[in-house]
């Protein structure tokens, strides 16, 4: 709290030029005026965003379509997001919500992977030795490549999508957490060490407390990973998902559709990867 | 048979320009329940001695024998204070000293654990504190719950490693009673080994001091006895005849210059 | 303030909720009815998937008892894979799929998909891009090969595109280059779907593709493009589109693939009656189906084509897309199938000729398909195995005998297949 009152003063007075009044605002009102700046940073770049869109638009005959045009099917798509007229038929709502389905048992199947093996390889240096090039010769693949494996593995669509999010989005997960237990303080071994913690102790009151800030991190950029595989995973696999969606829109040449899926695409992209921030945040510990 | 006693020992280790020895030929028999310093200059192989007791460090030569067994590696019956502190950030004082008694020692039951933490919080006068994390306290009442943590499992033996040497004076002063009240608390039972900087801690808090050459492959130099009586305190102590020629023999030993010279100014003129 | 607690309870909260989400969400695949497991088709967005379509928007699976789930389909590729695992139990698909997939040209060699009924003729055209306009006109396949030498000279590539390797619009262009006179080894014969094929010829990448409607349709109304020329001017009644079923499906649930055949063909037959097009047009041009403008899939419907280009329209009176014509479209011949065989011979996608005969036998369910022909009382045709020609080359084709096709149009066609 006081930490944004003292901001706000400063770029009170840089702004003013003179003695600020906002000293005398109470937190509460300091922190709304800080959301509201925020909020205008982003309209701005918007604007500007959209003004090229608009330009491109002109430019392009049309072949871009017009942000008017595109916001008003933008609009048609969010108004109803719940509808449901059968299995080819539904709101964007639903669709979302069975994207982010897929994404989550994935997401989750790769985490329960990646945290261990990451555990072990940042712990053992024989694990890290014999796992490290298997990891650096798979982590580039690309989900699309994975994507027949899965299928013939699971003698499934849907199930090859989950394996694609699977083995894209663990990689970051298991980076991070290797590094985070490899780089443990030796003073915190050496608190371990000298008063005789079980392994169990150590586990769980020094290398899991002190890597979880990396683990989280590692997590949030897979779900970020996980949630542009989909995307993709969705064209290959078809179905009911914003990933289909795009690519249905795509076929009926539908670009202010695709457009529209795209911006919410990142606005979920962005509500995930805040969230996990969030998480970041409340684990993250001083010395 | 001494109660802490090293022979003949030599520890070197292995780096990339070949063999490196840290300290060489040491010889050191410790009483139950002395309280020893170890003083020299940086790189005097200190640390690492201590690391030989605690069971961090094994000797290349020699070995370290305590209470009749070798020490074979790192147990409860030695407490260390780390140079660091090393409290873990993410738990809070109470359960930094938790830890630990509850790993050291395991056959307590879970009250009695408690009963222990709370008990050693308050010989250090933290347990309003005891809630509160790492980051919250002071630098000197961080050394304080490390001090209570060694204390706290009970061990036969405390190593003290530099443990006060980010501390500003007065903050030591009060620890150095801390430490002392504490040690008088369990029956001057405990013996203590603690490396130090600082002449003037050395010499009020132990009863020998071992200073050592420097290194690499160190040596002991001296062993002053200090004969001091107990209880010592801040402003008596320091008057004392034997004091201040202990005082001025490891000042003698330890510090080349002891004084500016004005001879040396005309001296470096001249050469200029 | 106990952090470690607190840290824990949100951990918890955010899994819990994340677990929630996929439950919701990631349920199997198909519901689990009680009783009997709805039958699953697929289909892709083009006017051909009608039969499908209007199957299920007139209510008539219903009528004949079963309860069917149509879904859109993302690719070709994607509706062989599905068909293949089971996903799907059937759907609107290539004809000349199954045949490319078991000989191993469009899929693992020997996966079996079984093709129960044919779903309609003609309705698909190769469209060139506007570059080629006013330099061959339409139908005017003997000048095509000079323009496309010239472009090969000025561009260093010339580039067609296909839906499916082995598929029927792939089968269609290269016969169209064929009779044309173009190296097939010269120019790029790429697969791609729909709108790409759309998109990239407006921007100038493409040269041509085949493909069915309404995506030639489109490509006029968007003036990216011409019609050149129209599958039933390459090979008039052409088998274009089946139903082809998951192999287990046939034989475990025999009696419900024949009542969704029985749908399926009262929709081609409604579909026949040209009073019926405009109501079709409007009704898989939504959303969920087609995805595209009702007037220009109605227009192609009714054989009405605004060729682009300035070439006029071509209208076509008996020959536009049919879904019946009587019984004559839906039954599946072998000696079409032993055609795309051939064809696969033909331009070296197979090195060797396969068991023509075997393979006919085995993938087309022809028994079935006379079931329940007979039973609607629709008429078979008699003349399977009978010799015949296509439009564009006139050369003679005995199922009885493709080696002797293979020869005659090898010599005619002096340029590389």
């Amino acid at each position: 709290m006081k930490k944004s009152i003292t901001l706000t003063t400063s770029l009170t007075t840089d702004l003013a030029g003179d003695e600020p009044s906002v000293n005398r605002l109470t937190p509460a009102l300091a922190r709304l005026f800080e959301v509201i700046k925020s909020l205008g940073y982003t309209l701005v770049g918007f604007t500007l965003l959209t003004g090229l869109w608009f330009l491109i638009s002109k430019i392009t005959e049309g072949g871009l379509p017009t942000p008017v045009a595109t916001f008003q099917v933008f609009w048609e798509l969010v108004k109803d997001p719940f509808y449901d007229y059968g299995p080819n038929d539904k709101g964007i709502g639903l669709q979302l919500i069975s994207s982010l389905g897929r994404v989550s048992l994935g997401f989750l199947l790769g985490s329960l992977f990646a945290i261990p093996v990451g555990v072990l390889m940042g712990a053992n240096t024989f694990c890290k030795k014999v796992f490290y090039p298997i990891v650096q010769i798979l982590k580039p693949v690309s989900p699309l490549a994975w994507f027949p494996i899965g299928l013939v593995a699971f003698e499934s669509a849907s199930m090859a999508t989950i394996f694609i999010i699977f083995i894209t989005s663990l990689w970051p997960t298991l980076i991070n957490t290797a590094f985070g237990v490899a780089s443990i303080p030796d003073d915190h071994k050496n608190v371990a060490k000298a008063f005789g913690f079980s392994k169990w102790k150590y586990l769980t009151k020094v290398l899991i407390p002190f890597s979880l800030p990396h683990i989280i991190t590692g997590l949030r950029l897979s779900i970020g990973v996980a949630w542009l595989v989909i995307v993709a995973g969705e064209m290959l696999s078809g179905g009911i998902g914003i990933g289909f969606f795009v690519w249905d829109s795509w076929n009926a040449l539908s670009l202010e559709k695709v457009i529209s899926a795209i911006l919410i695409i990142g606005l979920v992209g962005l509500l995930l990867d805040r969230g996990f921030s969030f998480v970041e945040k409340k684990v993250t510990y001083s010395i | 048979m001494s109660y802490l006693k090293i022979e003949n020992m030599e520890i070197a280790f292995q780096s990339m320009k070949g063999k490196f020895v840290a300290v060489k030929d040491i010889n050191l028999d410790i009483e139950k329940g002395q309280i020893v310093s170890i003083i020299g200059h940086s790189g005097c192989g200190k640390s690492t001695i201590m690391n030989s007791i605690a069971g961090m460090t094994f000797p290349t030569k020699g070995r370290v024998i305590l209470n009749g067994g070798e020490i074979k590696g790192p147990g409860p019956d030695r407490g260390i204070v780390f140079q660091n502190y090393s409290l873990l950030p993410w738990l809070t004082v109470y359960e930094n000293i938790f830890q630990a008694v509850d790993a050291a020692l395991r056959d307590l039951s879970k009250a009695e654990k408690k009963e222990t933490v709370e008990r050693y919080l308050r010989m250090v006068n933290l347990f309003d504190h005891r809630e509160k994390y790492p980051k919250q306290i002071s630098g000197g009442m961080k050394q304080r719950v490390a001090i209570a943590r060694a204390f706290a499992i009970d061990p036969d033996v405390l190593l003290l490693d530099e443990p006060f040497g980010a501390l500003d004076a007065l903050t030591k002063a009060a620890l150095h009673i801390e430490l002392l009240k504490l040690w008088n608390l369990t029956q001057r039972s405990k013996t203590i080994v603690m490396v130090t900087h600082d002449i003037e801690e050395a010499i009020f808090l132990s009863d020998r001091i071992v200073v050592m050459n420097n290194g690499p492959a160190a040596t002991i130099r001296e062993i002053e006895e200090v004969h001091l009586p107990r209880p010592r305190n801040k402003k008596d102590t320091v008057n004392q005849p034997e004091y201040i020629a202990i005082r001025e023999r490891l000042l003698s030993l330890l510090i080349e210059k002891v004084s500016i010279d004005e001879k040396d100014f005309y001296k470096e003129e001249a050469a200029a | 303030m106990k952090k470690s607690i607190y840290i824990t309870s949100k951990l918890n909260l955010v899994f819990a909720s994340v677990l929630l989400l996929f439950l919701l969400s990631a349920a199997p695949v198909r519901e689990n009815v009680a009783d009997k497991e709805p039958i699953r088709l697929g289909f892709i967005p083009l006017t051909d998937c009608a039969p499908i379509v209007m199957a299920k928007e007139l209510g008539l699976f219903e009528k004949y008892g079963v309860n069917v789930i149509v879904s859109k389909e993302a690719s070709w590729a994607n509706v062989r894979d599905k068909i293949l695992t089971g996903e799907l139990d059937g759907a609107h698909c290539l004809f000349s799929m199954p045949l490319s997939v078991y000989t191993g040209v469009g899929g693992k060699e020997g996966s079996e998909m079984k093709i129960a009924m044919v779903l309609n003729n003609n309705g698909q055209a190769i469209t060139l891009s506007k570059d080629f306009c006013g330099k061959v006109g339409f139908k005017q396949t003997n000048k095509v090969a000079p323009v496309v030498a010239a472009k090969l000279k000025a561009d260093k590539e010339v580039t067609f595109a296909m839906t499916f390797p082995g598929g029927t619009h792939d089968i269609w262009l290269r016969n169209w280059l064929a009779a044309a006179g173009v190296s097939q080894k010269t120019s790029r014969i790429i697969t791609i779907p729909p709108p790409q094929m759309v998109s990239n010829m407006k921007v100038g990448n493409m040269d041509g593709y085949c493909v069915g409607e309404p995506w030639n349709g489109v490509a006029v109304k968007q003036n990216v493009g011409f019609t050149e020329i129209s599958s039933q001017d390459i090979w008039k009644n052409h088998p274009e589109k089946a139903l082809v079923v998951n192999t287990a499906f046939s034989e475990t649930r025999r009696e419900d693939l024949k009542a969704v055949m029985k749908a399926v063909l009262e929709a081609c037959k409604w579909l026949d009656n040209r009073a019926n097009r405009k109501k079709a047009a409007e009704v898989i041009g939504k959303a969920p189906y087609v995805n595209a403008p009702a007037d220009v899939i109605e227009a192609r419907l009714m054989g009405d084509y605004n060729l682009g280009c300035d070439q006029g329209t071509e209208i076509y009176t008996d020959d536009y897309m049919l879904f019946h014509r009587g019984g004559e479209t839906n039954f599946p011949k072998k000696s079409h199938a032993i055609w795309f065989l051939s064809q696969f011979v033909r331009f070296d996608y197979l090195k060797e000729a396969p068991d023509y005969k075997a393979i006919a036998d085995k993938i087309i369910l022809q028994d079935l398909y006379r079931e329940v022909a007979t039973s609607m009382k629709i008429k078979i045709p008699s003349d399977d195995m009978k010799p015949f020609a296509l439009e564009i080359d006139k050369v003679s084709f005995d199922p009885n005998n493709p080696g002797d096709y293979l020869t005659k149009v090898k010599k005619s066609n002096a340029i590389n297949q």
